[in-house]
């Protein structure tokens, strides 16, 4: 179908339905515009949070001496740590991949001309951004800046006098957007699968995708109504968290997990299976294990939902409890080794061609092993002890997530700019600015583990001056690494403007995007495709 | 819910390649696609059926039973909540796939409860 380019058609960026400009922006209801109105808000979200954690780091520079505060006080790290963690959370690493690029790509990817419901879809971002704008508007209201950390413990964020009851109200409406989206991608996988695409021909980014919904449905509505029940015990005092009133504390670390462990393969799920779709295109070659790697993200996912008693080692939780959770913790790395072993495999002996998408998959693996291995670390109940609640649990997970999801993030982008804008980007530029990225990145937050395991404890504004080297280099990495992360992006910017245009398959890679023109015209496919073979067999 | 015996409208993809057109919609929602469910008596037993376990709980609630309290409670609830699923939320007239879904997901409801109270039973 590559001829189609050469005729003239009408992409989606041409395209004015009954609304021009801004409003036919956010009325549209096409899939792939939807991905974009996601794209500008977390790029934007992202920056803003970033911008926070460049902040911290530079607190971090110089103790701060009993002759006052260096940059900020003590109450304004507490918020600036609590923001930056739920702007990165709830509003980027969560719908990160799947809202951006599940949206646009899910259904091209199927053979399909959009999800099953594009107006729910289109409702999903607005719940987005009212949660979002929930968020901002308890920043200046109420008790001023939540600062309890993204977690909201109680019994703190019950007596403290900041805005907690906006804020978490704000993340309570972002979680209708996430089981929205969900119920979309699901009941779309089900229903509009191209002829010929059984389960086991679909490409890999979608079975991320799918894992990824089931944990949206279940797990996001426990979050919601624990976080309604914060607000309940904060406004009327129905005492089921706070001990004073006869609550219990652990209950809410329970339920609080129940969903933000099974959140992080929400995160990671449809990372992983990004992963997937970028090895075979440039090692030119089938996946190796398919089906294991399908079945482990489910098998991932499953999993994920009986782990959570890890974050709570220290809490006060029984004995007993703790050795199961220790254990089941350990079963989950088996998943997500076999993954890696299969991508591993996919590379052996391929004639591989080391482009700026590929290299982001050579920098995810290994960041994401160094937080995988650390997080065994963790998960073992004695090691667990010495190094709770210290840098060595920020550097892990920064590793896991930002090393993970948001690494693979910036690699989707750069995968699929070609495809989503039909424009090619400079790749010697892309990679300097990647080298950069790790670089920094390793220097940041691997000082982190060195001074976790020294004992430096996190979210405290100032230390002991003898972690002052380690806290000036880590500072130093952001440096570098931030630079890394703007050059990543102006690269992108700048070849959306003025960047050579795209053939319709750069990459040569095999999966149903590739066959449509670049951009993909609105209704994605002139005629629905019929599938014959799996989605990274080639000639 | 849409019928699941009777999927043209929505199987379209692997009848022919274009989507499905308002007539197709209007068509789905036709007498000839209506759902195979309950009549209206069944409905009217279930409902009273309902009200009549209400009844016996909020009678078990003044009688001391002790450790079973909450078992009662709970197998009532069940049987209520199951009635409820299979007939007026139609998930014994669907497809199969719903039941797996249900499935799937009471299994994981009951493993987070079993887990959690592996914390409360064993706590000091």
């Amino acid at each position: 179908m590559n001829s189609q380019s050469d005729t003239k058609y009408i992409h989606y960026l041409q395209y004015r339905g009954k609304f021009k400009g801004i409003p036919g922006w956010l009325l549209t209801t096409d899939h792939k515009k939807i991905g974009l109105l996601y794209l500008i808000a977390m790029i934007t979200f992202f920056l803003v949070a970033m911008s926070l954690g460049f902040l911290m780091k530079l607190e971090m520079l110089k103790p701060s001496s009993t002759k006052g505060s260096t940059l900020m006080s003590a109450q304004t790290y507490n918020a600036v740590f609590t923001l930056h963690g739920v702007i990165m959370i709830f509003l980027f690493i969560i719908p990160g991949i799947p809202a951006v690029f599940g949206n646009f790509f899910l259904p091209i990817m199927l053979g399909a001309r959009d999800v099953s419901f594009p107006k729910i879809n289109l409702l999903s971002w607005y719940f987005y951004i009212a949660g979002a704008v929930i968020v901002l508007i308890s920043l200046h209201t109420g008790g001023g800046p939540i600062d309890t950390g993204w977690t909201f413990y109680v019994p703190y964020s019950i007596r403290t006098t900041a805005n907690v009851s906006l804020a978490v109200f704000g993340a309570f409406v972002l979680g209708f957007s996430s089981i929205l989206t969900a119920i979309n991608f699901i009941t779309t996988i089900h229903h509009l699968r191209a002829p010929g695409m059984k389960w086991f021909k679909m490409p890999l980014f979608a079975w991320g995708l799918y894992a990824t919904g089931w944990i949206q449905i279940l797990a996001t509505p426990v979050i919601g109504i624990t976080l309604l029940l914060v607000i309940l015990e904060r406004t009327l005092g129905v005492g089921i968290f706070d001990p004073a009133l006869g609550g219990d504390p652990l209950l809410y670390q329970h339920l609080f997990w129940i969903y933000s462990h099974p959140a992080v393969y929400i995160m990671i799920l449809p990372a992983m299976g990004l992963v997937s779709e970028i090895i075979p295109t440039f090692t030119k070659k089938n996946i190796f294990g398919y089906s294991a790697i399908a079945v482990s993200s489910l098998a991932i996912a499953f999993v994920g939902y009986l782990v959570w008693g890890h974050h709570m080692f220290t809490s006060g939780i029984s004995d007993t409890s703790r050795a199961i959770f220790s254990f089941l913790t350990f079963v989950v790395a088996i998943p997500s080794g076999v993954k890696v072993f299969n991508w591993v495999a996919t590379m052996y002996k391929a004639s591989i061609d080391p482009r700026t998408p590929f290299l982001f998959i050579m920098a995810f693996i290994v960041l994401f092993s160094i937080g995988g291995l650390t997080g065994l670390v963790l998960g073992a109940l004695d090691t667990n002890i010495h190094v709770t609640d210290t840098y060595f649990v920020v550097a892990h997970f920064h590793y896991v997530m930002f090393g993970g999801m948001g690494t693979l993030f910036f690699g989707g982008l750069y995968y699929w700019f070609p495809k989503m804008f039909g424009k090619l980007f400079n790749e010697k530029i892309a990679n300097t600015g990647l080298i950069l990225f790790v670089t920094g990145f390793n220097v940041l937050y691997f000082t982190m583990f060195i001074m976790g395991y020294q004992g430096m404890p996190r979210r405290y504004y100032t230390y002991l001056a003898e972690f002052q080297t380690l806290q000036v280099i880590s500072t130093i990495g952001s440096w570098i690494m931030i630079s890394g992360i703007l050059i990543l992006l102006g690269n992108l910017v700048y070849a959306l403007f003025r960047g050579r245009k795209a053939p319709d398959n750069p990459w040569g890679g095999t999966t149903l995007e590739w066959t449509i023109p670049s951009p993909p015209p609105v209704y994605n496919f002139e005629k629905i495709p019929v599938i014959t073979k799996g989605p990274y067999e080639r000639n | 819910m849409p019928d699941t015996k009777n999927t043209e409208h929505l199987n379209y993809s692997e009848k022919n390649f274009d989507p499905p057109t308002e007539e197709d919609f209007l068509n789905s929602l036709s007498d000839k696609n209506a759902h195979q469910e309950a009549g209206f008596g069944t409905y009217i037993l279930i409902w009273l059926g309902l009200i009549s376990l209400t009844a016996i709980t909020v009678a078990l609630a003044g009688i001391n039973l002790a450790g079973l309290t909450v078992i009662t409670a709970l197998a009532i609830a069940i049987i209520k909540s199951s009635l409820v699923a299979n007939y007026f939320m139609h998930i014994k007239f669907d497809a199969p796939i719903f039941k797996i879904f249900i499935a799937v997901s009471l299994i994981i409801f009951v493993l987070m409860i079993v887990l959690t109270f592996f914390d409360l039973i064993f706590r000091n």
